[in-house]
């Protein structure tokens, strides 16, 4: 009687290891899934980071040329007031 | 940059006294070494034009020229009562001679001398208007240049903010880019963890059938396939969560980089509007009976302004935002867990649109299924539920600049009326 059962039991298990194993197959082929998900998106992170980056720098360039334009104009601006103060004080 | 810093502006040295050019040198000087060491770059340049120009006309100029032209209007005055005079005097003479009364003579010798008492007045008068035309050509030439560095900077200016406003515009569309890959991956995910549940679940069910065949608790946890389940859980978990923590970092830094560069723009876009205002400030016209030669200064002097364009872009205030939705439509939406698949929900979408909007409807406002699936990266027959297409559409909609106002009135009623029906 008890090796019956204990037969119907290491049966009934062996069934169920069989279940797991085909679960454990499903979570394995998710936790790929999961990978190539997270795999794209900073694929596509990466991407738009390099474009982010360069934009940047372009920006960041102009406002330096913008900088030194106003530093030249700045020079032209102060021989501009020192030959008037010259002229007011030849006067 | 690091040059001096001359802030002078026309209200606060209008009502200053007349002061000496070495005065005003001090006071520049002194005025340099009381502002802080980091002034914007704007104030110094726009202090130095408008010294440019203030320095000359407020300090000594504009009160002499105004000494000369009350000398001029002096002359004037006398040259017109001569002038009257001698009319006065030709009619007496006229009534002498109709009377046939001598005399006339002496009248006329006194017209002489008043006439040359005109061309003296005349002669003075000429004289002070060349030093005041000399005077204000010189403060029209100085003006000018200060316009040309003026206009040279706006010029500058105008070339670099084209390109600028581009590579904005561009960081905007990869923030929306970033937007996008994030509802796609949340959809992703979302679905991802709700079959690490159901594996969940199974995984228990198959624990308590693992009981019932007398293993015991420690058993049970020790058996290896429920072992590697329950790793496999929590590593999926664990990719999800950390991936996510990470894209919402690289997202954060992203918007940081952006926000940075744009909030610098402005202080730029508003500089250059503020070049053009300096040339606001012109020199006081004297209203003198101007010579020929002054109009050689005209073509400069009258400059154009350089008003400031608004930008005709409006930026999207809460015009892509989901719209307020009923809660009973939005509970609704929320409990429903049905997939479908992409394609579907954008062949339903249009068609939705189609037939309540029909010819009114711009192509523009439908969806190209095939740009959305190559902007979204999902396959055709990738299944979500509605509220993921919600919002992946709504991202798509703000990525692709298009018109939300349909999106925004119709997308929850779609749900109402075609996927809630369907069911």
């Amino acid at each position: 009687m008890t090796a019956d059962l204990n037969q119907a039991n290491t049966k009934s298990a062996q069934g169920v290891n069989a279940q797991l194993n085909d679960l454990l197959k499903d979570a394995k082929n998710l936790n790929r899934e999961i990978d190539k998900t997270n795999s794209e998106a900073n694929k596509n992170i990466d991407g738009i980071e390099a474009v982010v980056d360069r934009s940047v720098n372009k920006i960041t360039r102009i406002y330096s040329d913008l900088d030194a334009i106003e530093e030249n104009a700045g020079d032209e601006l102060d021989k501009l007031v020192l030959q008037r103060t010259k002229d007011l004080a030849d006067e | 940059m690091e040059k001096g810093l001359i802030t002078s502006t026309p209200e606060s040295t209008k009502e200053e006294p007349v002061e000496t050019e070495t005065e005003a040198e001090a006071k520049a000087k002194e005025s340099e070494e009381k502002k802080p060491a980091k002034a914007s770059g704007v104030n110094r340049i726009l202090g130095r034009m408008e010294i440019a120009y203030n320095q000359f006309w407020v300090n000594r100029h504009e009160k002499k020229a105004v000494q000369l032209k009350n000398k001029i209007d002096g002359s004037d005055l006398k040259i017109r009562a001569l002038e009257q005079s001698k009319q006065e005097i030709a009619l007496a003479i006229g009534d002498l001679k109709a009377q046939n009364i001598p005399g006339s003579e002496t009248l006329k010798l006194k017209i002489k001398a008043i006439d040359q008492e005109i061309t003296g007045f005349s002669n003075t008068r000429d004289a002070v208007q060349s030093k005041l035309e000399e005077r204000e050509n010189k403060a029209k030439l100085y003006t000018n240049k200060r316009d040309r560095v003026a206009d040279k900077l706006i010029g500058h200016y105008d070339e670099k903010l084209e390109p600028m406003e581009e590579e904005l515009e561009n960081l905007q569309t990869c923030k929306d880019q970033v937007d996008l890959v994030m509802a796609v991956t949340e959809a992703k995910h979302g679905e991802q963890l709700e079959k690490l549940n159901n594996i969940k679940k199974r995984k228990t069910q198959l624990e308590n059938a693992l009981r019932t065949t007398g293993m015991s608790e420690k058993q049970v946890q020790k058996f290896e396939a429920v072992k590697a389940l329950t790793d496999l859980l929590v590593q999926g978990r664990e990719k999800v969560r950390l991936e996510w923590d990470d894209l919402m970092q690289r997202k954060a830094r992203i918007n940081e980089k952006i926000a940075d560069v744009d909030a610098k723009a402005n202080p730029y876009r508003d500089k250059r509007e503020k070049f053009a205002r300096v040339k606001a400030g012109r020199p006081v016209s004297m209203e003198v009976a101007t010579r020929q030669r002054v109009s050689e200064f005209k073509g400069t002097e009258e400059a154009t302004s350089h008003t400031r364009t608004e930008s005709s872009e409006e930026k999207p205030s809460g015009v892509y935002e989901t719209s307020p939705m009923e809660a009973k439509v939005a509970e609704s939406i929320e409990k429903d867990k049905e997939r479908r698949t992409a394609s579907d929900y954008i062949s339903g979408w249009n068609t939705y649109l189609q037939k309540k909007y029909g010819g009114d409807l711009l192509a523009t406002e439908t969806v190209n299924s095939k740009d959305f699936l190559s902007s979204t990266r999902l396959s055709s027959d990738y299944k979500l539920d509605f509220k993921d297409f919600k919002n992946i559409l709504t991202r798509y909609y703000k990525l692709k600049k298009m018109p939300a106002d349909k999106l925004n009135a119709d997308i929850d009623k779609f749900f109402a009326d075609t996927i809630k029906v369907q069911k």
